[in-house]
């Protein structure tokens, strides 16, 4: 595995050399938006941009910051390398895989998927694709972006406790033929949430360009109340735990991360882990990011590309949609609970009345039992709906949130190298205006240069030894950024490359979640509707046998024949 | 024999032909507003038809039926007609109430199963004002202000009711009428109450609380919230729908269909709603209604036995006034011997003590018959008592008095041996009818509570399957998204 690491750094340098000699010719930015059909290149290096954005016009202090080709940011590309040569192994038979794996909640799609042959499956992902974004885009080769087979289950919680306090374990079993494993026969470890926590952190620095599936909200309530060792709480975050593992383990790259092996696989998790992650670049990267976003935060993208601009509206309708549901549902969940209530009230009434009207009271009786079992397969579809399909809606809801974040990162990328565009085209300019003195290249006035220079002349300082001077930095600085441009350059092409797989993985999951959800959904009500029929269905002879003419049974008390009272 | 039974036996109308007939129907055919032309007030009028005869009768002409064929039949059950408008109901709706179509509709439904409750009802159903009620071209106020309905005493309990006593039936009775006649209250407390009434008032009574406090409002409960979450079906159908047109493929596809689905409960909902307002919570209500007219009716037989307990009373003290007076007479008459016997001993010699027992026992005497038919207004016993005193001073003759009281007294008594013959009797009669009543009652309520639990549980069935279908339709639709 270490390989893969060594694999990665060795990339990392390779290709920001081989991309250095490309930037040559007097407008390097006409020369990128030839290449490629679109704008849309990114600046990965955070740290020196910040100065170039806000300190305009002192570039002295600039040149001394080189560029940090190794940032995380930098890692879409890397994977891009490392991945197509683990990706051709082929697929074991999926029979060999379900085998022994415990049906929790387990979503076996991706095994099952595989008895696919891997080509016509991804062309058809292709295809949808295509038919939803109507451009052409660079579409590197899908083929190599499948994921293998893998299973993962979250099952039996156990309860610990240490000097630290208690806490949840849950047994963790993988399966998979994936490579990067020991063996493909299922692997059990135990995890507990902050591992999770770990693993989750792990992947955001590792793959900054890829959507990370979410975790489960810390619940804050619960731990305030105290019941997160209820097994209602505990069942619903092993569920959701659940939910991670599953999109881990259909996501292409993320099933074959490092992180991910050492949490499924490690038998010493503790010591692995710190290794794990020291080989992840320092996460030192998440303060600038942060400064940067802040520094960045109103500024808007120049050139909009329209790809991921529909990416955005489509998540953002997905998530509007099932937002509109959770909420809509978590009246009318309530109001099913309430009918339910209600039903089951009615069937004390009816067993109320079943004491006085003694002559039908069995037939009361078992028309009451009907109307609570009736009640009670009201709330089963309550809790199947609830637990099923709202939880596949809730849980898909954040996972849209972490696909915001991603495109959203893109965005900021993108603004980025706009800005460090937009500074080098300055640059440029002011060696043109250096060059030729008076003349106005865009026709304007640059008022803060003509002052300067009064000032200068007015100061008496040598203007020829000055600008020669200042040529001469400029010369250096253009260089710098040069390079610097055509690396943000290729790393953008990678992030957007690496975004439109990443969507299509997410398009996938989401597809197949809803499908879930939706089968989870129908089930629970078709058998509520079923239970419905068959139980109103067997009281119906019952009732029936009620008789009316014959005199004796259905009277009550006052039902003798009286002839004379005193 | 008497009107009664005459009209029993048959009133020959051709209403009452009509319905004697096989499966014969009555049917309200619909509602229309009308409006008296002088006063400019709206009202809503039902066609009533059986068979061919077709007539018009409006909500407060029902409410009067019902009430005359209650004052005519105080042992029937007569079955209900729908509640009044709440305030409620006007307060929310105002002026409205009357364009208000569900009720209309309700009122509908609820009037014909009134009409044909009481039309297949063995007595009701013969008696000629229920007929002339169904008659073309009667006008009701001409009905309610003719015989038997004019003559109808104030007080029921002042008529005879069972056709055991050979008796004139829906008019005074002249004895029952008469002035020395105990008039009971509610509250009183029967002496030897009949066992077995006293079980089935319990047992109504626990009923008729039971019904409209429990079964009616529980039922009512779940139908209210079923409408309540068929208008949320009804949204998140919608919801489902937008969903779909934001999703492509298979997917969309399948989204469409839940949406169909949740749409296709929404619509189930609302008409299971209908269906078990109309087949369940309409019975129920009725039921509940029964529940308290039993308990009238019973309270009546009640305030029968009351009556007949207080005719023995007052015979009872009438007859020890009598004793007492016939004590007294021959007492005075003891003494007019005595006094004559003294005189022919000793002329002067007078007893004092004599002449003051006289004295007193002459008040005494003079007293208590007076008292016996002013049993009940005690503020006028005393003045009444020295009005005696003083009579006594100035009454000249006490000896003719006296006679006059034990004649009167004789009289009344007669007229209360009457009543009371005529009371016991009637009571008698009354209780087997109002006991064969109330079996044909129970019978009535169970067929009604089969037939109510039925339509419950087939309503329920036809909801399941429905959606049922709907749902795997869905479900269907949804297989086809391929991964």
């Amino acid at each position: 595995m270490n390989d893969d690491y060594e694999n990665v750094e060795w990339n990392v340098h390779a290709t920001s050399d081989a991309y250095t000699p490309h930037v040559e010719g007097d407008d390097p930015l006409s020369a990128f938006s030839n290449s490629n059909g679109y704008q849309n290149n990114n600046n990965t290096h955070f740290g020196p941009m910040k100065g170039f954005v806000s300190t305009n016009g002192h570039f002295d202090d600039l040149s001394s910051s080189p560029p940090l080709p190794s940032s995380p940011s930098f890692m879409p590309t890397v994977m891009n390398g490392s991945k197509s040569t683990t990706a051709t192994s082929p697929p074991l038979p999926p029979t060999a895989m379900t085998n022994g794996i415990k049906k929790e909640i387990t979503v076996t799609t991706p095994s099952s998927s595989s008895s696919i042959p891997d080509t016509p499956k991804s062309s058809t992902a292709h295809h949808t694709y295509k038919s939803k974004s109507p451009y052409s885009a660079p579409s590197p080769p899908r083929e190599s972006f499948v994921a293998k087979p893998m299973v993962i289950s979250v099952a039996d919680p156990q309860k610990h406790s240490d000097a630290q306090g208690t806490y949840i374990t849950y047994l963790v079993t993988t399966t998979t033929t994936l490579d990067t494993f020991v063996s493909s026969h299922p692997r059990s470890v135990r995890r507990r949430f902050q591992d999770f926590v770990w693993l989750h952190n792990a992947l955001l620095l590792e793959y900054p360009a890829s959507i990370v599936p979410p975790l489960p909200d810390k619940h804050r309530l619960e731990y305030i109340k105290g019941d997160r060792f209820s097994s209602e709480f505990i069942d619903r975050r092993r569920m959701s735990l659940q939910w991670f593992l599953n999109r881990i383990s259909r996501h292409p790259e993320l099933q074959r991360s490092q992180s991910v092996r050492v949490f499924l696989e490690s038998g010493d998790f503790r010591n692995d882990k710190r290794m794990q992650s020291r080989k992840v670049p320092p996460a030192a990267s998440v303060l600038d990011t942060l400064s940067d976003t802040l520094l960045n935060a109103f500024t808007k993208i120049k050139k909009p590309d329209e790809r991921f601009v529909d990416m955005k509206e489509t998540v953002d309708k997905l998530e509007d949609n099932l937002d509109t549901v959770e909420r809509l549902y978590s009246r009318i969940g309530k109001r099913q609970k309430d009918l339910q209530q209600d039903y089951a009230s009615f069937s004390q009434s009816i067993q109320g009345l079943s004491t006085l009207e003694t002559g039908i009271s069995k037939q009361l009786q078992g028309f009451a039992d009907t109307t609570s079992k009736y009640a009670k397969a009201m709330d089963e579809m309550n809790h199947d709906e609830d637990l099923l399909f709202l939880n596949d809606v809730h849980e898909l809801l954040a996972y849209c949130h972490a696909a915001k974040v991603t495109l959203r990162a893109r965005d900021q990328k993108q603004v980025d190298f706009e800005e460090l565009s937009a500074y080098f085209h300055r640059t440029t300019q002011e060696r043109e205006r250096t060059l030729h003195p008076g003349r106005h290249l865009d026709g304007g006035l640059n008022i803060s240069e003509i002052v300067t220079d009064k000032i200068n002349e007015v100061r008496g300082i040598d203007m020829q030894h000055a600008r020669r001077e200042k040529l001469v930095r400029l010369e250096r600085k253009i260089k710098e950024l040069e390079s610097e441009v055509a690396h943000a350059n290729d790393v953008s092409n990678a992030f957007n490359d690496q975004v439109i797989k990443e969507y299509e993985v997410f398009q996938q999951a989401k597809t197949e979640e809803i499908k879930q959800g939706l089968v989870a959904y129908a089930d629970s009500h078709i058998k509520f509707y079923e239970t419905g029929v068959s139980i109103w269905e067997s009281i119906l002879p019952t009732l029936e046998s009620i008789h009316i003419d014959d005199g004796d049974g259905d009277e009550e008390e006052v039902a003798e024949e009286s002839s004379t009272t005193s | 024999m008497n009107n009664r039974s005459s009209t029993r036996a048959s009133c020959g109308c051709t209403i009452d032909r009509l319905l004697r007939q096989e499966e014969a129907y009555i049917f309200i055919t619909g509602a229309q507003k009308q409006s008296d032309t002088p006063a400019g007030k709206t009202y809503i009028a039902y066609n009533i038809r059986i068979c061919d005869t077709e007539t018009k009768r409006r909500y407060s002409e029902f409410e009067s039926l019902r009430r005359a064929l209650s004052r005519l039949h105080p042992t029937l059950i007569v079955p209900p007609i729908p509640e009044k408008h709440s305030i409620v109901d006007y307060a929310a709706l105002q002026t409205r109430v009357k364009d208000d179509l569900p009720m209309i509709e309700k009122r509908k439904r609820m009037l014909q199963t009134f009409l044909n409750r009481v039309a297949n009802h063995p007595e009701l159903g013969r008696d000629h004002v229920f007929h002339r009620f169904l008659e073309s071209g009667v006008a009701w106020s001409d009905v309610l202000h003719s015989p038997p309905l004019s003559q109808l005493p104030k007080n029921p309990l002042q008529m005879v009711v069972s056709k055991e006593v050979n008796a004139q039936a829906h008019k005074y009775n002249m004895i029952l009428s008469s002035n020395l006649i105990p008039i009971p209250s509610a509250t009183y407390v029967l002496k030897s109450p009949d066992p077995r009434f006293e079980e089935s008032e319990k047992f109504t009574f626990r009923i008729a609380n039971y019904m409209s406090n429990n079964l009616d409002k529980s039922q009512r409960k779940v139908i209210r919230r079923l409408g309540e979450l068929a208008n949320d079906y009804a949204e998140l159908g919608a919801v489902y729908n937008g969903f779909s047109l934001n999703e492509s493929g298979p997917v969309a596809n399948a989204i469409e269909k839940i949406g169909q689905a949740v749409d296709a409960s929404y619509t189930e909902s609302a008409q299971m709603v209908t269906s078990l307002e109309g087949e369940f919570a309409e019975p129920i209500q009725e039921h509940s209604q029964f529940a308290h007219i039993v308990k009238q009716v019973l309270r009546f037989r009640h305030l029968k036995h009351a009556q007949m307990e207080m005719i023995e009373g007052s015979l009872e003290s009438k007859k020890e006034n009598l004793d007492s007076l016939q004590r007294m007479e021959s007492e005075a008459r003891r003494l007019e011997e005595a006094i004559s016997r003294e005189r022919t001993i000793g002329s002067n010699a007078v007893d004092i003590d004599e002449l003051n027992n006289n004295h007193s026992s002459q008040v005494d005497a003079s007293y208590p018959p007076r008292r016996a038919t002013k049993t009940w207004a005690s503020p006028v016993k005393m003045i009444n008592a020295m009005g005696h005193s003083l009579q006594n001073i100035i009454d000249v003759d006490p000896e003719a008095t006296r006679r006059n009281q034990i004649g009167k007294t004789k009289d009344a008594m007669d007229v209360l041996q009457e009543a009371l013959e005529i009371t016991r009797k009637d009571l008698s009669g009354a209780s087997a009818e109002l006991q064969t009543e109330l079996d044909r009652f129970q019978k009535e309520k169970i067929k009604d509570l089969r037939d109510m639990l039925i339509a419950y549980a087939k309503i329920h069935i036809r909801y399941c399957q429905r959606n049922l279908e709907s749902w795997q339709e869905a479900r269907t639709e949804v297989d086809k998204i391929s991964i």
